[in-house]
């Protein structure tokens, strides 16, 4: 054997292709060979993990849908047959050469003995290399047979969650065992892919070991084949005068949030003064300004619990249910060309009233699954109306009620994510019976499919199952993770009374997903963030909180007020946006209040009210706020647009932009909204002339009132006095000073 | 009726794929060393071009504002133009009836129109592009564009996307589930290097057939990588630019007052010290400023600067000035200018302003209005844009959504109706080779009897002459890697 490989081998070097690359090709090829007689190399669970784990059969390499450079592999070598055979049989068998394992071109390329555009992946004598070479030595065999029984049923990953001390040196190495179903563990870290979540300051290379350039917490997602795992590491900072602060903790989000910090030993801020607070309260929880009258009113107040009281009367009011109304029908995908405009107003109206009454979210969310017939009678079985069919209904039922991205899964199992194909067709097919007769649809283009302004009637026909298109294979309906529609009930809604059931009935991911995007909406990120991404490899910065927020949900009935309100009166709410001056604790980990932009509707409200201007509305009622516009932004002013009011196409909280960019500068500067705002002669500033006339400073504190919610410091009411008498044209000087409140930043952003 | 001949019966077709063969057997012949070199000089890490870049102009978002003084140039392929000119007919004009001329066919499918000879031997054009025939050898020819799709807004997407729509209907409309237009793409993967100018700039209107067509913004990319759009015609006297048009009562003097208001009311809340959005705000407002005063971009708009004579040649149509103001926009610096030759269609056979779409009299439309348009301003662009030497670098592409059926007779007798399954694009400038006609349409114009080039490859052609790896990964709102073209850059068109 020795003698043949080694004439072969000096036949080949006759060829006149001897160079160093070559030699060192050869030679490590029989170290492999050596290395390898220990077993044999299995194609199924090393060798397509590895090109995995390598990156050859990935999106922009070779598992691009059109291949690179003439090899085309299956994305993630979801297709192991053919990935054999493409390796073994095609290009003239060049790719793998058994007879002359050295001239493989699997080998050859990645080393960078031949040109390849993706560059060096390996070179000799290491692990990639050594499987690789000695699976070619053995014959290159698909042992997908052989291994076809033994299915992984986990990985577990070493160490699970890991505080370093400072002074230690940051790394660790992690070890990923796969565990069978024949009880068996094999070591696959070398074959394992790395994700590390945040990849600033932290490295991590093939082999798993993990160093950290800095103090930091990282998440590493671990994946082989279709097991996932994850690794939480927190390398501490060196704080040895660190003195906790002793925040007060009014609720148990207080409690979880301070022990994480001071695990991390980082200072929450001190609390924020009573105006911010209570600008931020307005803003969080009804989308509006307090007015100058209510300030003044809360500002004179000397009882202790007055902020308490506050909160008990604001989630009240109207505008509470107008503004949580709105982030619904975002998520609901509340847009006239499916919904007509009457629908629209219907359904938006139908919202309005779950909140007002605040209904518990179980019974909301049941509604939605179930209700059928007339989306003008019955606005709930709208949910049917703008799904309209049964991939995007279960692709928005689990993005909005489990915070599950499923759409993934509808081509292929979830890279990430536990979820398969058949996961999501057994979902899909509890929408499979779903029926909708337009009713009165008179379309503007007969040809547009989309549009549907009349009522719709949804109704249920036949049984809900629906053809894996994968497989081929007929799929019942089946929740994720939950048990069969039974075939029993062969009723036609009896599918989504059992989904709805399965949600609703004790299902922590529905709770848990519901419970963050209510903590997400007030305090501006999510426990789990993105809000809708709850996966193993993307886990709860706090555990804690977010089991704490889940209980105080559970414990107010799923209703959205008592939660609100427990969550508002916490003291991490409170606290300043400003870091601690020692130890500061970041946005991430709740330790200070979040600096966001606001949203386009209540910026443009702001806008009004502050400027105390009266917007014509040609979709409504003069006076009424963009908070309160059942429509998406289809025609919508430019406003709208440049800060990122959505369509409304997607069910993701995504849609919803919170970029900055340059263009909104514009529009603050020289906009038309604004300038309409400022310019009208029927606005606050004809009052704040008058005033002006005999006390300038009341017109100046009475401007910031409005607007900024704060009384001016005296450097303001000075120079702003100043400003406004050495102006010839006072109107002007008083559009200038209401302008600059409006572009301030603590105007523009929540703090 | 005289009909005048080709000479050739079949146009001129070469293929090159027997010489990269030759290319490809070569290289392994090259000793072994040199090929290692090469092969560690390639670029390894591809991904980092997820991690990287900023956008231009509006094109600025803040994370991006923040790194864009970090960063360098992106690594990629060796990018042979700075700036594409992307001019689309919207409508889908027929091929048949322009430059892929069927004298052959049947009555009833060869059309009223008599090929000419042009300055390519052997290769004709219509009989209404006389000026077009003096210089049609700057230009590439694909005579194969191929795709399925027959709804103007799915196939319009298509072509400015470079990615197949998900359906084929008349109001598919834009939604962060489909792509973002080519130029978003370009301003995220290789934005403009002068921060004052937008990367990607598209006008005079916004394509539309009846909803507005998809693929004209960033979708997933996010506002920031929307193109700069002016919905302004520029050849309209008052041709400006909105957002950098202060309103007459507002002299600088009293901005910059109200600049000096805000400062010091942000003294107080602090914001700016702790929040990097708030402090990108304020260098956005500071920026915003300086452009409402500065006269970098205001003068690359600023067509009166061009001499009258050149404007005259252009043509003083909204098309012709708008070509011409694409050049400008590119001498100055921007990456990537859509001109799109009409706003709406649909309006054949009335003699609207209305696109390609010629359902109803096809013949008189080509005739009076869409090519003497397109005769006076291309003709005169390649020239101009030729003897500026700004072929070397830039890539100019011509181009529409589809071509238009062989057989005559639609919603008129006069008509022709939709046409994707062959049609005809132009390229020209940074290396293509000028003067070739790649493939071949059969004896009717109805399919390519070569390999068939889609609109997907169109694109990674485009991505690849900017130097962006056309298997570039993006990701969307979902986090979701997608490739930024799932075509195949079409090297045999370039020297």
């Amino acid at each position: 054997m020795l003698l043949v490989r080694l004439k072969q081998i000096l036949d080949f070097l006759m060829n006149g292709r001897s160079c160093t690359a070559w030699l060192v090709l050869v030679m490590s090829f029989f170290m492999a060979q050596a290395k390898a007689s220990d077993g044999e190399i299995s194609y199924r669970r090393e060798v397509l993990p590895l090109l995995t784990k390598l990156g050859c059969n990935s999106g922009p390499c070779h598992g691009n849908l059109t291949g690179k450079g003439g090899l085309k592999l299956s994305l993630r070598g979801e297709n192991a047959p053919s990935d054999w055979l493409t390796l073994t049989h095609d290009a003239f068998g060049r790719r793998v050469s058994t007879s002359l394992p050295q001239s493989s071109l699997l080998l050859a390329k990645p080393m960078g003995a031949l040109a390849h555009e993706g560059g060096i992946r390996f070179k000799a004598g290491d692990s990639s290399y050594e499987i690789l070479a000695g699976w070619i030595a053995q014959g290159a065999r698909d042992d997908g047979d052989a291994v076809g029984s033994k299915k992984l049923t986990g990985l577990k990953v070493t160490p699970e969650q890991v505080w370093l001390e400072a002074g230690q040196p940051r790394n660790i190495k992690i070890k990923v065992l796969a565990k069978w179903s024949d009880g068996s563990t094999v070591d696959v870290t070398h074959l394992s892919v790395f994700d590390i979540n945040e990849t600033s300051g932290a490295t991590i290379n093939a082999l798993g070991e993990f160093q950290a350039e800095r103090a930091g917490e990282w998440v590493v997602g671990v994946r082989y084949l279709g097991g996932h795992g994850v690794s939480r590491l927190v390398f501490l900072d060196d704080h040895p005068e660190f003195v906790w602060n002793h925040a007060l903790e009014r609720t148990r989000f207080d409690t979880a949030v301070f022990n994480k910090l001071k695990r991390l030993r980082r200072l929450p801020s001190v609390e924020a003064a009573d105006d911010v607070l209570m600008r931020r309260v307005y803003l969080d929880l009804l989308g509006v300004l307090p007015t100058p009258d209510e300030i003044s009113t809360y500002e004179s107040d000397q009882s202790q619990d007055k902020y308490t009281k506050l909160v008990d009367r604001l989630i009240e009011r109207p505008e509470f249910a107008d503004f949580w109304a709105l982030k619904w029908a975002d998520l609901l995908r509340n847009e006239p060309k499916v919904m007509g405009e009457k629908g629209n107003w219907q359904f938006q109206r139908w919202l309005r009233d779950q909140f007002a009454q605040d209904v518990s979210m179980k019974q909301f969310a049941r509604d939605l699954i179930t209700t059928t017939g007339s989306t003008w009678t019955a606005p709930a079985s709208s949910f049917h109306r703008t799904n309209r069919d049964p991939a995007t209904a279960a692709e928005t039922f689990s993005q909005v009620f489990l915070g599950y991205r499923f759409q993934c899964a509808k081509c292929h199992n979830h890279p990430s994510d536990v979820w398969t194909q058949n996961d999501y067709y057994g979902l899909a097919a509890i929408f499979a019976n779903l029926r909708r007769k337009d009713v009165n649809n008179v379309r503007r283009d007969r040809f547009d499919k989309h549009e549907v302004n009349g009522d719709v009637v949804v109704y249920l026909q036949g049984r809900a199952e629906i053809i894996q298109p994968r497989t081929g294979e007929t799929l019942l309906g089946k929740p994720p993770g939950g048990d069969l529609v039974p075939d029993s009930d062969r009723s036609s809604n009896a599918a989504l009374e059992h989904l709805a059931e399965w949600l609703t009935n004790d299902n922590r991911q529905f709770t848990r997903n519901l419970a963050n995007r209510v903590w997400y909406h007030l305090v501006g990120r999510g426990v789990v963030d993105p809000v809708d991404d709850f996966r193993d490899s993307n886990p709860p910065s706090n555990p804690e909180l977010l089991d704490e927020l889940e209980k105080a949900f559970v414990k107010g009935g799923y209703r959205l007020k008592p939660l609100a309100k427990r969550i508002v009166n916490s003291t991490v709410y409170r606290l300043g946006s400003h870091p601690s001056e020692k130890y500061p604790a970041t946005e991430a980990d709740f330790g200070r209040s979040a600096v966001r932009l606001l949203s386009a509707e209540v910026l443009r409200d702001i806008v009004d009210q502050a400027t105390g201007y009266v917007r014509p509305n040609s979709q409504g009622p003069t006076g009424q706020r963009a908070g309160q516009l059942p429509v998406a932004n289809t025609r919508g002013e430019e406003f709208m647009k440049v800060f990122g009011k959505p369509e409304r196409l997607l069910s993701c909280e995504c849609e919803r932009s919170e970029e900055t960019t340059l263009a909104q500068a514009f529009q603050m500067i020289n906009g038309e909204t604004v300038r309409e705002a400022l310019e009208s002669g029927r606005n606050r500033i004809s009052k704040l002339l008058k005033l002006s006339e005999t006390d300038p400073e009341s017109a100046v504190t009475e401007l910031f009132l409005a607007s900024l919610s704060r009384r001016p410091a005296a450097t303001e009411i000075q120079n702003l006095t100043l400003y406004l008498k050495s102006s010839k044209n006072s109107r002007k000087a008083w559009e200038d000073v209401v302008w600059a409140t409006l572009n301030a930043k603590e105007f523009l952003f929540r703090h | 009726m005289i009909r005048h001949k080709s000479n050739l019966g079949f146009e001129i077709q070469r293929q090159f794929e027997s010489h990269s063969h030759i290319d490809g057997i070569r290289k392994m012949q090259i000793n072994d060393d040199e090929i290692r070199k090469t092969a560690l000089a390639l670029p390894v890490h591809r991904r980092h071009l997820l991690t990287v870049g900023f956008g231009g102009l509006f094109g600025l978002n803040l994370p991006n504002l923040l790194k864009a003084d970090e960063t360098g140039p992106e690594k990629g392929p060796a990018p042979r133009v700075k700036s594409v000119i992307f001019l689309h007919q919207w409508g889908g004009p027929s091929h048949i009836d322009t430059f892929d001329m069927k004298p052959d066919a049947p009555v009833g499918m060869r059309g009223d129109f008599n090929p000419i000879s042009t300055s390519l031997p052997g290769v004709t054009i219509c009989e209404h592009m006389p000026r077009f025939s003096k210089v049609l050898h700057h230009f590439t020819q694909i005579r194969t564009m191929q795709h399925r799709i027959k709804n103007h807004n799915a196939a319009g997407y298509y072509c400015i996307s470079g990615h197949a729509p998900p359906i084929d209907d008349q109001r598919l409309r834009d939604s962060q589930e489909l792509y973002p237009a080519i130029g978003s793409v370009v301003s995220r993967f290789r934005p403009g290097s002068d921060p004052a100018l937008p990367s990607f700039v598209s006008y005079p209107h916004k394509i539309a057939d009846g909803s507005q067509t998809p693929g004209q913004f960033a979708s997933f990319l996010g506002k920031a990588y929307d193109p700069f759009y002016i919905g302004q015609d520029p050849n309209r006297p008052d041709f400006r630019l909105p957002e950098l048009s202060l309103p007459e009562n507002m002299p600088l003097s009293r901005l910059d007052d109200r600049r000096g208001l805000v400062r010091m009311i942000d003294q107080q809340a602090r914001l700016l010290d702790s929040s990097a959005a708030a402090s990108g705000v304020d260098r956005f407002q500071d920026r915003a400023i300086s452009m409402l005063t500065s006269s970098k971009l205001k003068n690359a708009f600023d067509l009166s600067q061009e001499p009258d004579k050149l404007r005259d040649a252009y043509g003083r149509t909204t098309y012709g000035q708008s070509c011409l103001l694409a050049r400008r926009l590119v001498e100055s610096g921007v990456r990537f200018v859509t001109v799109y030759f009409a706003r709406s269609i649909g309006n054949g056979g009335k003699g609207g302003d209305g696109g390609w779409d010629t359902h109803k009299q096809n013949f008189r439309d080509l005739k009076n209005r869409l090519m003497p348009i397109t005769d006076q301003t291309i003709p005169t662009m390649i020239e101009d844009m030729a003897s500026r030497g700004m072929l070397e670098d830039t890539l100019l592409v011509w181009t529409g959504e589809m071509g238009r059926a062989p057989k005559i007779g639609d919603q008129d007798p006069q008509g022709r109706g939709h046409w994707p399954m062959c049609y005809t694009a132009l390229i020209a400038g940074g290396g293509s080779k000028a003067g070739l006609i790649y493939g071949a349409s059969d004896k009717t114009g109805a399919f390519p009897t070569t390999a068939p080039v889609r609109p997907d490859d169109l694109s990674a052609t485009i991505f690849k002459s900017l130097g962006i790896d056309p298997a570039t990964e993006m990701v969307d709102t979902l986090g979701r890697p997608l490739p930024i073209s799932s075509g195949r850059s079409l090297e045999e068109l370039f020297v």
